[in-house]
């Protein structure tokens, strides 16, 4: 599994589940912060944001929705991945896991490492994370947006929360996680 | 206590465009949507089997007119029973003279190649001469006289026949003679050059073949007897 997995996804969900009406300097912001959770490095994500926006104009004058703008942003991302010929073997043959929220809404709260845990992340991984924590999407949702199964999501979620424990967990690891992070990693 | 999915929230809420970088951006997509996508016209595609159709009905006019040229075009086989024809009749000459050259010339006044009496004949005395149309091609008829062998035979007539080799769809080889033999009648044709020769009479085909030969006596090369000096 790599980049190709990002190559069907398509934005399908409806302008309703955008916010009313953000204008388009929130519209950018969101296509930049979606682009980070991809490239994890904020110049790439710059860069990124800044072509897709302008393919966009070009195209169609304006961008309508954040789900265009999204879904130009992964394209591109896409195309950079195969470019560069970045390639992830990472297996998602996991048996599928329970739904997500209940197990969220008790993950541990981590202050100031979280860029460095999701450092560690794969762009899938932060990709699922973002837009389940921070967009709010259902798994369901997210599978639609990016051409993948609902289970797959659900997989790549859990993963994404089982590689920031051990992380925290680690000594000296990548993420030097706070007194709260020890508590409810060792509660888990 | 910040839930993981506050943290999340708060972790993006803070990564954001600078204010002049988002402004920069915008503006650069309100100048790109002004200018709109440039679309290159492509140039109506040509058919690339247009060509192909046009070259084969070409082929087949040229070839379809080569056949129709070549079924209905005349052959310099036409020349002998022309001839036989010609003199089954009393022949009409509107020219005589004893003068070879005489006639020649006024052959060439009638629209003749350029032809040469070929170095049997011209010793022999002319008779007359004649225009015949071969399948509406004109042919250019010249009579000799024979030598008169006393005791032998009383002379006879020798023709001799030139025509324009293009206006012909075949020809006659041009290294040697090619014989004939029609009714009483016998042939040698040739080419030279644009023209083709024919030589006739109302003798047996061997009778013809010793009339060509015996003038230099070179044997196996009967054309040099019939070609000019």
């Amino acid at each position: 599994m790599g980049c190709n997995q990002y190559c069907a996804g398509r934005f399908i969900l409806d302008a309703s589940t955008d916010s009313p009406t953000p204008t388009d300097a929130q519209r950018l912001q969101k296509g930049y912060r979606y682009a980070l959770a991809l490239t994890h490095h904020p110049a790439d994500a710059e860069d990124l944001v800044h072509e897709a926006w302008l393919n966009l104009s070009r195209r169609y004058g304006r961008v309508e929705t954040n789900a265009v703008l999204f879904t130009a942003v992964r394209n591109l991302f896409v195309d950079q991945c195969r470019r560069k010929k970045i390639v992830q073997f990472d297996s998602l043959d996991e048996p599928e896991r329970p739904e997500l929220p209940a197990a969220a809404e008790s993950e541990p709260g981590i202050q100031g490492d979280l860029d460095a845990l999701l450092a560690i992340l794969r762009p899938i991984e932060r990709e699922a994370l973002f837009l389940h924590y921070y967009e709010g999407r259902t798994a369901e949702e997210i599978g639609q947006m990016t051409g993948q199964p609902r289970g797959t999501v659900l997989s790549l979620l859990h993963r994404a929360m089982a590689k920031l424990r051990q992380a925290a967990l680690e000594p000296g690891g990548k993420g030097r996680c706070n007194q709260w992070l020890l508590f409810f990693v060792c509660s888990l | 206590m910040p839930d993981f999915r506050q943290q999340i929230q708060k972790h993006f809420e803070a990564k954001e465009l600078s204010a002049a970088k988002v402004e920069a951006i915008l503006a650069k997509g309100r100048a790109t949507a002004a200018a709109g996508e440039k679309i290159v016209p492509l140039h109506p595609r040509k058919s690339p089997g247009r060509w192909t159709i046009w070259t084969v009905a070409a082929a087949i006019v040229f070839l379809a007119g080569l056949a129709f040229w070549w079924r209905n075009g005349a052959s310099y086989q036409e020349f002998a029973p022309q001839v036989v024809a010609f003199f089954r009749k009393d022949p009409e000459l509107p020219k005589r003279s004893q003068n070879p050259e005489e006639l020649r010339e006024w052959l060439f006044a009638q629209g003749a190649p350029a032809f040469e009496i070929p170095t049997k004949l011209r010793g022999l005395k002319s008779f007359g001469c004649q225009v015949i149309q071969v399948e509406g091609k004109p042919t250019y008829l010249t009579c000799f006289w024979s030598e008169k062998k006393p005791g032998v035979d009383q002379g006879s007539l020798v023709h001799l026949l030139v025509a324009r080799r293009s206006d012909f769809k075949d020809a006659p080889p041009s290294g040697s003679p090619e014989f004939r033999e029609l009714g009483a009648w016998s042939f040698a044709s040739w080419s030279e050059n644009d023209v083709i020769y024919t030589m006739a009479t109302k003798a047996p085909l061997e009778k013809l073949k010793k009339f060509v030969e015996n003038v230099r006596h070179v044997p196996g090369n009967v054309l040099v007897a019939l070609r000019p000096v």
